[in-house]
């Protein structure tokens, strides 16, 4: 027929299946974020860490293999034992550098999430758009789960796929394919801690986007949650310290004694001559420098019971990651190497310089840099709070996000 | 005739976009139709005559004096906005009293001339309610009164109509012919082509961001030489009337309408035609039973003058 | 058609000087904006935490420590690190972002209010609500630290509670000059507002370079240790001897603000604002 209707057509295509229609959602969630420029930059500014972390493996990978270039960098910063025998240190640093690249990746999701968050919901809900959402074969939690759908991508695109990617550059350096046998638990670990971010951000964001119609509060709530639970986490912890050390103080000076414990070195003003001025200031040094390390000693037999860092959303996340990666084995594992030589010196050590008692000091002490450098409170306790959150932000969404029945 | 709005050679980008091309044009006293397809240029020249929008080229004066961050005209012009944006969690009676007190005035003096607005715009009962709970009619009539409260000497109303009822809409355009009577200059912008034609005569016509045409309907109309006025004639025996229509000199075209039992007539000459009407109807067979313009309005006028 | 004639110019149509009632009026409408809703219960809650915190850690904790370390814990450096600036972003950088997203800016500027006034006069209304909010959550937190701490604080509290709002209203002043600026120059003033607070005033106000100048924290910091003397002020690796006077601070930061906010009126009169469609569509 040569004359064609050019009216209303009925499409005859073949529908997508009906687990697929969040990824329309997604898609045109994503599509409408990263038209911006500001999207674009962090995106590329994110992916530094990633290059850092390739580097990092990389170096590792060519030390491995005795390149003098590399050698002649890294041997003179790294402890002996770790530079004589560099394939049984393989794991831990690796494991290291992906603790290390995670960290820093937190903190640019976090950043991301601020930025493309506030408006996923919000905006739908202040122009109304839940209808049209609704009065397709779409359900709630299609809509949900493209909404996710976006911060998920993102996540994906900072810290999954660099991490994966940065995994496959490292075995390629290496030359040696016994790497995966050392650090293949890496890889899973990594998009198991993924996915813990985007669960939890993504939902977390998502149920803030809900409960307000700007995208101003919901994102000055979002960095009240980031920053103001960072910072009442260490303000907690050093209300703690303080309090121990004015115990401890008050322990040293004798009972009864209520002076306020100096943090400086001001001296006796009761002594006159400046030599009773000097003595008087010496002892009150070594008074305090004894009160600290009682505050150091306390302080690192109460960790495994200090609960104030889950006041932290970031710390709780990021201690999370560090019982994915097991983070914690890989520093007993450096801190074998460090201490030897560490207990070797410590007698040429002296004065001022030297902290801990002797004895202490001079021993060695395995997890001394896993106690310092990693959070040793259960896992458990973060994956609750985090888990405690998640609860709240679907509660939060179903009762916000509501049917086309439900919609007023 | 005075005017009180003035544009001198006005345009308005957005970017890359116009809004407004060289627009010179003057508005006179009384009530004027503000009129143009969606993206002509009507919002922008309501705002840069009430002085949100700065000109990028050009002078927009209004009472005699520039618009352009001049707060102290602001005492004389009143505009109700094409957003339906308030206040939500205030009663329309605190909302009108507000932004009468935000003109200078006193607790007081606020007080009555909210209540006076509130009254020119029939919105008795429902003052004291959250504007949260009122309809579209009654959100219409408040935003109206919001600019009627300092009594300006010129009101700009821009799509005062948009989503009001018919009867919601009658007694707006009753409001403000009744404002046309108490001697303010009110400059109307409406889609609404027949109520606007309702309420005035004189029309500004934009296409584009250019000024189409401006002056009476029935001058426009006159001037555009290209389209021929079309003139409905009904008759038992149409088709007679419309053999002896054919051969007039100053008829165009002749198109029978079956249904109406009317012929339609197109001429360039109008006047001409309808003085020979009443002999034409004494003639046998061709007696007139009824006879109108079908476009002798404002509609078609933008239709010719917007679809060139 | 006849050409009309322009209605000529009339002097005597435009009075000189604003109307001081005029803008007492946007005073009371600003402060009732910022006052109706959720906004300020959130932030009503927020500032209740130094207190609750205070509580939580006397009862939670074995060793309960003395009230200055309370005070310099949660007064002085909560307060000011993360409320004091989250409240002024969320307000000031508001200001008339609020008006235009609700877009009843309209009606503001169909007003007989000069442009500048009315900003700064909507600035002085976000600063009256931020403090009065600061004053209250000090004065509480210190009641509650006074009842909970093991050691009584050195000097009165009600000497402390007022130099310490004191010195928390001069932190507002420079915030709030700033992000209202910056409200005014990006749409990302929130992104932008979260660097700032996160890495000038948190990291780089604690590292001891020159830089640290450009913040509001450091004379906030120089403030506190010349008029409290906190007995943990150490941590701050400020050395008095080179910092700058406590007037010197107190005019930097006022200075600075009201720069800002000046500013800030100037760019608000010469810009426009397109409310036909809502912002961000």
């Amino acid at each position: 027929m040569p004359i064609f209707d050019q009216g209303y057509q009925h499409w005859k295509g073949t529908l997508s299946g009906r687990g697929w229609r969040w990824l329309a959602v997604a898609r045109h969630g994503l599509r409408g974020q990263l038209k911006g420029w500001v999207v674009r930059i962090l995106l590329l500014v994110a992916w530094l860490p990633a290059l850092a972390l390739i580097v990092a493996l990389a170096l590792w990978g060519l030390f491995e293999q005795g390149a003098e270039g590399v050698l002649s960098l890294l041997q003179p910063i790294l402890p002996p034992g770790i530079s004589a025998a560099p394939h049984a240190y393989r794991q831990a640093i690796w494991t290291i550098a992906y603790s290390t690249f995670f960290k820093f990746e937190v903190f640019f999701v976090m950043l991301l999430v601020v930025i493309t968050g506030p408006n996923l919901i919000s905006r739908d809900l202040r122009f109304n758009a839940l209808p049209l959402y609704f009065s397709r074969p779409l359900t709630r939690l299609d809509y949900f789960l493209g909404k996710l759908g976006v911060i998920a991508a993102l996540v994906a695109a900072v810290a999954v796929g660099p991490a994966a990617v940065a995994y496959v550059l490292g075995v390629c350096f290496s030359l040696d394919l016994s790497v995966i046998r050392d650090t293949w638990r890496l890889l899973p670990a990594s998009f198991l801690y993924g996915l813990a971010i985007v669960v939890s951000v993504g939902t977390l964001m998502l149920a803030l986007s809900s409960l307000s119609r700007r995208s101003l509060y919901v994102g000055i709530a979002w960095a009240g949650l980031w920053v103001i639970s960072s910072t009442v986490a260490g303000v907690l912890g050093g209300i703690h310290r303080e309090a121990l050390y004015h115990k401890l103080w008050q322990e040293e000076m004798g009972q009864g004694n209520t002076e306020r414990p100096p943090h400086d070195e001001s001296p006796d003003p009761d002594q006159a001559s400046m030599e009773g001025r000097q003595q008087s200031r010496a002892a009150q040094g070594a008074m305090r420098e004894q009160v600290r390390r009682r505050v150091e000693r306390a302080e690192a037999e109460a960790a495994p019971t200090n609960w104030r860092p889950l006041c932290s959303y970031t710390a709780n996340l990021q201690r999370l990651g560090e019982a994915l990666l097991n983070t914690d084995a890989a520093w007993v594992q450096i801190g074998q190497a460090v201490e030897g030589p560490r207990a070797a010196l410590w007698p040429l050590l002296g004065g001022r310089r030297a902290r801990g008692s002797d004895a202490e000091s001079a021993s060695i002490n395995k997890r001394r840099l896993a106690d310092q450098l990693v959070p040793q409170y259960p896992w458990i306790w973060s994956a609750g709070v985090l888990a405690g959150l998640l609860g709240l932000s679907l509660w939060t969404l179903n009762t916000r996000v509501k049917s086309l029945d439900r919609l007023r | 005739m005075t005017s009180v709005v003035e544009f001198d050679g006005v345009s308005k980008w957005y970017g890359n976009v116009i809004g407004l091309n060289k627009l010179t044009v003057r508005i006179p006293a009384g009530i004027t139709g503000l009129l143009g397809p969606n993206g002509a240029g009507k919002s922008t020249l309501l705002q840069l005559a009430t002085g949100q929008l700065r000109p990028s080229q050009g002078t927009v004066c209004v009472l005699g004096h520039r618009a352009w961050n001049n707060p102290a005209l602001m005492r004389h012009i009143g505009l109700c906005p094409e957003q339906d944006a308030f206040y939500e969690w205030m009663t329309g009676q605190d909302f009108i009293r507000t932004c009468a007190e935000l003109t200078g005035m006193g607790r007081r003096e606020a007080t009555a001339a909210a209540e006076r607005a509130l009254a020119v715009v029939g919105m008795g009962e429902h003052v004291r309610r959250s504007i949260r709970g009122y309809s579209k009619g009654m959100r219409q009539r408040t935003k109206l009164a919001q600019a009627l409260v300092h009594e300006p000497r010129v009101l700009f109303l821009d799509e005062p109509f948009t989503g009001t009822d018919p009867v919601a809409r009658r007694d707006l355009l009753e409001v403000i012919r009744g404002l046309g009577e108490t001697g303010r200059s009110v400059v109307v912008s409406s889609h609404v082509l027949h109520e606007v034609e309702s309420l005035t005569p004189n029309v500004i016509l934009l296409h584009r961001g250019r000024l189409v045409a401006e002056g009476q309907v029935r001058e426009i109309r006159d001037l555009i030489d290209r389209h021929p006025h079309r003139i409905i004639l009904v008759s038992e025996d149409y088709r007679a009337l419309a053999a002896k229509l054919v051969r007039w000199e100053d008829v165009d075209g002749v198109t029978m309408l079956r249904r109406d039992k009317a012929v339609l007539v197109e001429t360039h000459r109008p006047d001409a035609f309808y003085a020979r009407l009443p002999a034409l109807s004494l003639e046998d067979g061709t007696a007139l039973r009824e006879v109108y313009s079908a476009d002798d309005n404002l509609e078609a006028v933008f239709n010719y003058l917007v679809n060139e | 058609m006849k050409t009309p004639t322009v209605v000529a110019a009339d002097a005597a149509l435009l009075p000189r000087s604003p109307n001081l009632r005029a803008l007492a009026a946007l005073l009371v409408l600003t402060l009732r904006q910022q006052i109706h809703g959720r906004r300020l219960l959130v932030l009503s809650l927020l500032f209740a935490l130094p207190g609750v915190l205070a509580a939580v850690v006397s009862l939670g904790s074995r060793f309960v420590p003395p009230a200055e370390s309370l005070e310099f814990a949660l007064l002085l450096n909560l307060v000011p690190h993360a409320l004091v600036p989250l409240a002024a972003l969320l307000y000031a950088a508001g200001i008339i972002q609020d008006d235009v997203e609700e877009q009843t800016l309209t009606y503001l500027l169909l007003r007989p209010l000069p442009r500048q006034l009315l900003y700064l006069v909507k600035l002085l209304a976000t600063l009256v609500v931020t403090s009065l909010l600061t004053a209250v959550s000090t004065a509480a937190t210190l009641a509650v630290i006074t009842l909970v701490a093991s050691a009584p604080a050195t000097s009165g509290l009600v000497e402390r509670a007022l130099k310490t709002a004191g010195l928390l209203l001069l932190a507002q002043v420079g915030y709030g000059g700033l992000f209202g600026l910056l409200g005014l120059l990006t749409r990302r003033s929130l992104v932008v507002g979260i660097v700032y607070i996160v890495l000038l005033e948190g990291l780089l106000a604690s590292l001891d370079t020159v830089a640290r100048r450009l913040t509001v924290m450091y004379y906030f910091r120089v403030l506190v240790l010349r008029w409290l003397d906190p007995a943990s002020g150490k941590e701050w690796s400020i050395d008095l001897a080179t910092a700058p006077e406590a007037w010197t601070c107190v005019l930097t930061l006022l200075g600075v603000g009201l720069l800002l906010a000046t500013a800030a009126a100037f760019f608000f009169a010469r810009s426009e604002f397109h409310m036909k469609t809502p912002a961000g569509s």
